[in-house]
């Protein structure tokens, strides 16, 4: 072979590896680029497993943690996203991205002590933005319902900066508790009154009529004929049987009326928490 | 060693790491062994990362793979999308109507068999298409999902070569009130005037008799309370039982006319499914071939 061909035959397949690396579709930058296309389009169970590659690559890359993070929160699996977090950074201020991440994740599954934990560790969080995840945590916990409405209120609500935020936090201090003892109580006064005061009112009006006709029935058997009237009985039992399914209806409407109240704004809450 | 010895060493060094590496042809190749052994949920990835990074967007089979697995993966909004890429790149007319076909049975497991009926309805369905029983087939089915029974008994019966097969078909679709009776409207009504007869009418005997005692019962009850108390007394104890009663009776005679409906309907279109499959297995010509 001549001296040239040699030359010829080395240069080329010096240059081979950067020419086919450049067609590796599993490689570092492919991967990344493949990654956030799938982000891009909602696939973020696809996308995650494409991070792990990347972080299996380039243990350190930040943004990949982030994105990491991120699709595994998007795609339900918060738990997941937190024990990666503590496990890149188990002590110490979490960078703001991070934060954010951790915090959402936390409130995606209703943690609210790994949340609190998460916060003591969110300095890198403006006092804003710190004010909204507290407040945020504070409205999809739902106690705030069991406090009276006079007592009702939220440090963070002052220094919180998202408007809808702010917004859901004051329709929150209009909401109105129903007491199911009060509801029971009414109940047991007159029937259907413990429906009636838990907006029920339709199912209230039947429970009194129900109710009333029977017992009235049992007065008049027991008037006419004594304590041996059957009539007196046969309504008196009837009339006993939908009493005591009015005070447990009572109760179960206004624990309902109660736990409707705190599902809609935990839904609103959601809504603007974790599209942050 | 001397310096060529060297140079060329140097040169194979370099170029070994490149067996490492997998192009898009190497990447294609591991996507269709997977596909191919029915890995579809892994396949999907792969084949969407080739389409991804391939230059050529142009990519019919690329796209249909894509589909397939998505379809596999009962991601049928994802599949429809990537039908549509695939019927859009294919130049061959005969292939297109193959993708076309997909995407059909992909809205008809949806059960939107409109959307089914607008791409079937874009197909030329003259009888010497080579796609003619299988156009009708599909037809006969998105039809039935659209509730013409006329029109789907008659496309049923185009997609058949078989003449017997074509006569039992006709008689399945011949009497129009098997898809129309009982009427839940028509129950409702029979039980407002009589309760119980309307749930007679549905075909439910006992149904209909248990109604019928109990109104018939509270309004025995009624009567009697009403001779040896007051009629007041009747109205007010016995009128609010035997309106829940009778207003029950009404909403479930009508509920059981359409289940008794519904039932009748899906016992015909698993009746001709059943004709039309004995037949292509006697033949070997299946209608989705």
């Amino acid at each position: 072979m001549t001296r040239f061909a040699k030359s010829l035959i080395s240069c080329c397949l010096i240059l081979l590896p950067a020419n086919l690396n450049s067609q590796d579709l599993f490689d570092l930058r492919h991967s990344r680029e493949f990654g956030l296309h799938l982000m891009q389009t909602r696939q973020y169970a696809l996308a995650s497993q494409e991070w792990e590659r990347v972080l299996f690559l380039v243990p350190g890359d930040t943004i990949a943690r982030l994105n990491l993070v991120r699709s595994m929160r998007l795609s339900g699996r918060p738990e997941l996203a937190i024990t990666r977090l503590n496990q890149w950074m188990p002590e110490g201020d979490l960078p703001h991205d991070f934060s954010k991440e951790g915090l959402q994740a936390a409130l995606q599954q209703s943690d609210f002590s790994s949340f609190q934990t998460l916060l003591d560790r969110s300095a890198a969080l403006s006092t804003g933005e710190r004010s909204d995840f507290e407040l945020g945590a504070w409205l999809l916990e739902g106690e705030w319902l069991t406090v009276p409405v006079r007592k009702r209120q939220n440090n963070a609500a002052l220094s919180a900066s998202h408007p809808s935020l702010i917004d859901i936090y004051n329709r929150s201090l209009m909401v109105r508790r129903k007491s199911p003892a009060a509801a029971i109580t009414l109940s047991a006064i007159i029937p259907g009154m413990g429906k009636i005061y838990s907006g029920d009112w339709k199912d209230g009006l039947m429970s009194l009529a129900f109710t009333g006709v029977n017992a009235w029935q049992s007065y008049r058997g027991f008037s006419k004929d004594g304590i041996k009237s059957v009539r007196g009985w046969v309504f008196g039992v009837i009339t006993t049987g939908f009493y005591a399914a009015n005070l447990f209806g009572s109760w179960k409407s206004a624990s309902l009326c109660n736990n409707g109240q705190i599902d809609h704004i935990r839904h609103e809450t959601e809504g603007v928490l974790f599209s942050y | 060693m001397k310096p060529k010895g060297f140079f060329l060493a140097i040169s194979l060094v370099c170029a070994a790491p490149v067996a490492a590496g997998q192009g898009i042809e190497d990447t294609r190749a591991y996507a269709n062994q997977l596909f191919a052994s029915g890995r579809y949920e892994e396949a999907l990835p792969v084949f969407q990362r080739i389409a991804y990074f391939n230059e050529n967007k142009d990519d019919p089979e690329l796209w249909l793979k894509v589909a397939d697995c998505f379809l596999a993966s009962n991601d049928i909004d994802r599949a429809r999308e990537y039908y549509d890429h695939a019927y859009y790149s294919e130049k061959d007319d005969s292939s297109r109507t193959e993708i076309l076909f997909r995407k059909v049975e992909c809205n008809l497991k949806n059960l939107d068999h409109r959307l089914a009926l607008v791409d079937l309805l874009s197909l030329d369905d003259t009888p010497g298409a080579w796609y003619f029983r299988k156009l009708n087939f599909f037809l006969g089915i998105a039809w039935f999902g659209c509730e013409d029974f006329t029109q789907s008994g008659l496309c049923f019966v185009k997609s058949t070569p078989d003449s017997t097969v074509a006569a039992e078909i006709r008689e399945l679709f011949a009497n129009p009130r098997k898809f129309t009776r009982p009427d839940p409207r028509t129950a409702s009504w029979l039980s407002v005037f009589f309760p119980g007869v309307g749930q007679f009418y549905a075909g439910e005997v006992g149904e209909g008799l248990n109604s019928l005692l109990l109104s018939g019962s509270l309004v025995g009850l009624g009567v009697l309370m009403a001779y040896f108390t007051s009629p007041l007394d009747a109205i007010l104890t016995i009128l609010p039982w035997f309106q829940r009663y009778y207003q029950g009776g009404m909403l479930r005679a009508a509920n059981l006319a359409k289940e008794k409906r519904s039932a009748q309907i899906s016992s015909i279109f698993d009746s001709t499914l059943t004709i039309l499959s004995r037949s292509a297995n006697q033949t070997g010509c299946h209608p989705t071939d």
